[in-house]
């Protein structure tokens, strides 16, 4: 239902085909007036274990992936335990298996960038940086991004 | 379905994390194949200020791929997760490809609702709203708040057309949330801005220190970077000075929690121990350095009228005026804390005021800030040992004063949002000048940038109420004289009175001085503190708001004109980075339906304007300059006509479409196949994008500035050049004769920048003689003091409020929260709080609490762990979610002297909703 009002008024926006008025409450990701005060809705984190959920497609293929399973258990990353690593540093890729972090992630592209080295590049180390976890919060607004 | 172990299950089956081994070389062929039919072209991210290189893949007119530039020496072919989202930001549903007017009854209605109209019909309305306003109120009444994250063709030609154009200095840019005390701090220490160094200092230097600045999540790849020299450098150390634990205290090797406003404390303390150890470069301090105080009751910046206030704010809105100096506050000015003492805000009128020293009033402003005084003040974490947060402040001492540690000092927002930012700027380059510790490589305190061209475009070209281009200001009679030969404009064109700051711009919307006002690439009503009051103006004033942006964003919702705005990759553009480094790219795929980049709509609506509409006589309340009128701009038509200037001349045959201008051709060879819209939809044959680059860098070069020609940015073995480019050589570390073609032979360091460089002399409280000295080389040593916030937590509002960003968002959230996987990962903002202060107030994890000041409240669900952890009496809520519309609790104060405000602490209760 919300994603027909959104397309709809995506489409109205968007083909520009019609001179119906549009009411600032209809705007924008969070409907309504700026003077309410909305409620924000409850959100889960993903608690799938790893290994029991599918993998996220990636947006475009050289994207980093999003994490499929709970990350909330592993973090922090510090200077002195990274528990991404302990399953991901592994050589192939297997069925059921944690995905292998691949050759890019054991490169040094400041210094040696021709050479893929045995020790994962210290600039790839917070994960996090890159990898998103996932919560059950459906989409706010459509997004056309193709590959 | 294979079993897998939770991590708990593989720590106690003894496995011990491979830090940063790996059981042998993946076989994964590297990446996936990539399609054949992708283009690839240089870009720049579009989002913080870190600024890394990419390459943007294109395909069927589509934004298809990005990936880190491995030729960017910023990131090295690294992104973090809002970088790789780039491809997706201009796809969502909703992007706006019409003009939107609210209408009744086929004509312009501020109580209408949105109705797509023509770009003619949109300009019709804003030229007639436009011209009212300026009968009415003159320049003084219409205003453009402008942004960080504008191109820097972007904020010329708004710089150009507010100023040259419109006589009015009301463009203030969203930079001024950002970097104003940043750019206050540099100018009152080195009378230049921006930073000496560069990012080679993480690789050259063996010591960390971040200052409230949450480096892992807000500046990623500089973190990536850091992160990695720490696990290769057995003696790199990484110290986080934090208000609360956050990422960056996961990475570093000392976390320092301390309590808002103290780290004017902490810095002092440092001084205080250099100085006692001999650890002072005294060399350095003879030859380079002065030392230099000012006033001390400034005020909070806060508004002098509380015509507008509600009843509930106006206890907070008095310190504006009067305050009682705190126990701490007495001890730090060598007060008897025990007495009462009450000062009168009476220098807030004259805050950047400042007069040179004696090294021994230096020392005895110093004496109170003893490791026992400041530990007891500063102390965050109640919960953490007194004794073992001294250790922490002794082993931060020892890394300034440590003739072997070499120390880059990083911050951005903890600083520069703080209602004495300009002071604790200014304090960071004290610790560094002290001991030689600045424009050398691997030492020196850099100043951090949050947006992606705060540095290139709102600071460089100056899109400020008071500057103009290349640190030059308007109320310096010779820096407008200059400017008006650049522009061939007639003497006087340029109003010498400071416009209003971008907070200003908001009282000035309520208090009905400025009637009509354009946003550009910024979400103003969104952004700023105490929203409550300026959102009713912007809806129930006698205003014309008009907001160009790429998203319906809040700001959009409470204007009266929305215009369609082309994004990054769909215009040609340039950035400059936190480490002075310029970057361009070229368009790489056409605006949607009528959008159209915010260059073609600047000069496109400067048509509307003749030079008799805007160079006659105009009324300027409180101008008051040598060789003006009282309260006027004089006319400049006779001036103009006899330069060759006709009347009926529009703004943009002559601000724009100038003979100059026209030279730069279009197509251009260096566009290599890629189009130009702008060029397109103004139906042209030149190049404007280009035009304007070459056409500001006028202003720079030669003085400091150096940019190099537009082409040059384009070489295949470039990826952006570090200014002043001299020579076609970049500038790594400024002042430093070694590497700055700019410092006069044989000085070794040279602080070259010319603004304030002559003071008058003084003690610790005043001028005690006028004549002025000159500095000529030198930077300044600041004594400041430690004072107090704005507000202070109370028995009602009894926790302090930080706001802030998170990793996965930018800003406001319009770009990044219509990224499926971003939105996924951050879908709303949480109040972050200590899991007894929510047991306390009857609160559990996932609760909806309500966050309440005495200017607003809002609602959000708590968070009582996650990657932010609270110590007890503070609570963070980030700004993204316009949901979650924190902005309407926090509070306007701002540094006195640089107009920032601050965002990171006022007083608020947390109850159950």
């Amino acid at each position: 239902m919300k994603t027909a009002v959104i397309l709809s008024l995506a489409g109205v926006l968007a083909a520009g085909c019609t001179s119906t008025p549009i009411a600032d409450t209809e705007l924008g990701l969070s409907k309504g007036s700026v003077f309410d005060v909305p409620t924000p809705p409850a959100v889960k984190a993903n608690e799938r274990t790893p290994g029991e959920g599918p993998l996220v497609p990636r947006p475009y293929v050289i994207a980093p992936p999003q994490i499929p399973h709970a990350a909330a258990d592993f973090l922090p990353i510090t200077l002195t335990q990274n528990a991404c690593l302990d399953c991901h540093a592994v050589k192939d890729k297997k069925p059921g298996e944690p995905t292998p972090i691949p050759p890019s992630h054991y490169t040094d592209y400041r210094r040696t960038p021709d050479r893929v080295g045995d020790k994962l590049a210290g600039a790839r180390y917070v994960c996090v940086s890159c990898h998103a976890a996932r919560t059950d919060a459906p989409s706010l607004m459509g997004n056309r991004f193709r590959p | 379905m294979t079993w897998k172990p939770t991590r708990r299950q593989l720590l106690k089956a003894g496995f011990t994390t491979a830090a940063v081994g790996a059981t042998g070389v993946p076989l994964l062929a590297f990446g996936a194949e990539e399609p054949k039919d992708w283009r690839w072209d240089r870009g720049v991210c579009r989002f913080c200020g870190v600024g890394c290189g990419i390459q943007v893949a294109t395909a069927r007119g589509r934004v298809v791929a990005v990936k880190g530039d491995p030729a960017s020496p910023v990131n090295r072919g690294l992104l973090c997760v809002k970088g790789y989202a780039l491809p997706a930001i201009q796809y969502g549903a909703d992007r706006l490809t019409r003009p939107l007017l609210r209408m009744k009854n086929g004509r312009f209605d501020k109580k209408g609702d949105f109705v797509p109209v023509s770009w003619t019909e949109a300009f019709d309305v804003m030229e007639r709203e436009w011209k009212r306003v300026h009968r009415e109120l003159g320049p003084a009444g219409i205003a453009i708040m402008g942004s960080g994250q504008y191109t820097i063709p972007e904020g010329y030609a708004a710089v150009k057309l507010a100023k040259a154009g419109w006589r009015s200095n009301n463009l203030d840019p969203n930079a001024r949330h950002c970097m104003a005390s940043a750019v206050a701090g540099f100018m009152q220490t080195f009378g230049i801005d921006e930073p000496a160094g560069c990012y080679d200092d993480i690789e050259q230097t063996n010591t960390v220190v971040l200052w409230g600045a949450n480096m892992a999540e807000m500046h990623p790849m500089l973190w990536a970077r850091i992160i990695d020299q720490r696990l290769r450098s057995p003696e790199y150390r990484v110290f986080n000075l934090t208000v609360y634990a956050n990422r960056s205290s996961d990475g570093a090797d000392v976390e320092i929690v301390f309590k808002p406003n103290t780290d004017l404390a902490i810095w002092n303390y440092i001084a205080r121990e250099i100085v006692a150890r001999n650890a002072v470069d005294q060399a350095f301090v003879e030859r380079h350095c002065v030392f230099a105080a000012g006033p001390m009751d400034i005020g909070y910046g806060m508004r002098d009228t509380s015509a507008f206030a509600y009843p509930a704010e106006q206890d907070t809105q008095e310190r504006e005026r009067v305050v009682v100096l705190t126990r701490e506050e007495a001890t730090a000015r060598r007060l008897d804390p025990s007495g009462r003492h009450e000062r009168r805000q009476e220098a807030a009128g004259r805050a950047g005021a400042h007069w040179l020293i004696s090294f021994e009033d230096f020392k005895k402003a110093l004496e109170p800030y003893t490791l026992d005084f400041v530990a007891e003040l500063s102390r965050g974490d109640r919960d953490e040992p007194l004794d073992a947060y001294k250790a922490k402040l002794k082993a931060l001492a020892d890394q300034y004063a440590s003739p072997v540690r070499k120390v880059v000092s990083y911050w951005t927002m903890g600083f520069n949002q703080h209602t004495r930012g300009t002071w604790v700027n200014e304090q960071a380059y004290m610790a560094h000048l002290l001991t030689g510790k600045q424009a050398k490589p691997g030492n020196g305190a850099f100043s951090l940038t949050g947006q992606p061209s705060a540095c290139g475009t709102a600071r460089e070209v100056g899109t400020f109420s008071h500057r103009l281009p290349a640190d030059w200001v308007v109320d310096n009679p010779a820096h407008r004289a200059a400017a008006e030969k650049l522009w061939k404009l007639p003497a006087n064109t340029l109003n010498p009175k400071i416009g209003s700051h971008i907070t200003e711009m908001m009282r000035d919307l309520e208090d009905g001085k400025v009637k009509w006002l354009w946003v550009q690439v910024t979400n103003p009503f969104q952004s700023t503190a105490n929203a409550n009051h300026w959102i009713h103006a912007a809806r129930e004033k006698d205003s014309f708001i008009v907001v160009s942006d790429v998203y319906p964003t809040l700001s959009c919702k409470v204007a009266d004109l929305i215009l369609p705005s082309a994004m990054i990759f769909e215009k040609w553009g340039a950035y400059g980075n936190s480490e002075r480094r310029t970057q361009l790219w070229r368009e790489q795929v056409p605006p949607p339906g009528d959008a159209r980049s915010d260059v073609w709509q600047m000069m496109e609506f400067s048509k509307r304007f003749t030079l008799a509409d805007v160079w006659g006589r105009q009324p300027v309340p409180g101008l008051k300059a040598a060789g003006f009128d009282d309260g006027a701009l004089p006319d400049v038509l006779p001036e103009a006509e006899r330069m060759g200037y006709r009347r009926a001349q529009t703004l943009y045959d002559v601000l724009f479409a100038t003979p100059e201008s026209r030279r730069f051709k279009w197509p251009d060879p260096v566009a290599q196949g890629h189009d130009n819209h702008t060029v397109v939809h103004a139906g042209i044959d030149w190049f404007p994008e280009k035009a304007l680059f070459e056409e500001y860098a006028r202003f720079g070069r030669g003085h400091g500035h150096d940019l190099a020609p537009f082409d040059v940015y384009f070489r295949e073995d470039v990826r952006g050049l570090r200014w002043p480019v001299v020579n076609g050589k970049e500038t790594l570390w400024r002042f430093n004769e070694q590497y700055d073609p700019y410092v006069r032979k044989g000085s070794g360091i040279d602080f070259y920048g010319d603004a304030m460089k002559a003071l008058p002399t003084g003690d610790l409280d005043r001028v005690t003689k006028p004549e002025a000295t000159s500095l000529a080389g030198k930077a300044k040593i600041f004594y400041r003091p430690y004072a107090a916030p704005a507000e202070s937590p109370d028995a009602v509002f009894d926790l302090w409020l930080c706001t802030g960003r998170v990793l996965e968002h930018w800003h406001s959230g319009s770009m990044t929260r219509r990224v499926p996987a971003l939105h996924s990962a951050v879908p709303e903002a949480l109040v972050f709080i200590h899991p007894k202060d929510a047991e306390a107030r009857g609160l559990q994890q996932d609760d909806l609490a309500w966050v309440e000041s005495r200017r607003g409240k809002v609602k959000a669900r708590v968070e009582t762990g996650g990657r932010n952890r609270m110590p007890r009496g503070l609570v963070f809520v980030p700004w993204f979610d316009e949901g979650v519309f924190i902005n309407k609790v926090t509070l306007d104060a701002t540094c006195p002297i640089s107009k920032q405000t601050d965002f990171k602490k006022c007083a608020v209760k947390v109850t159950k909703a």
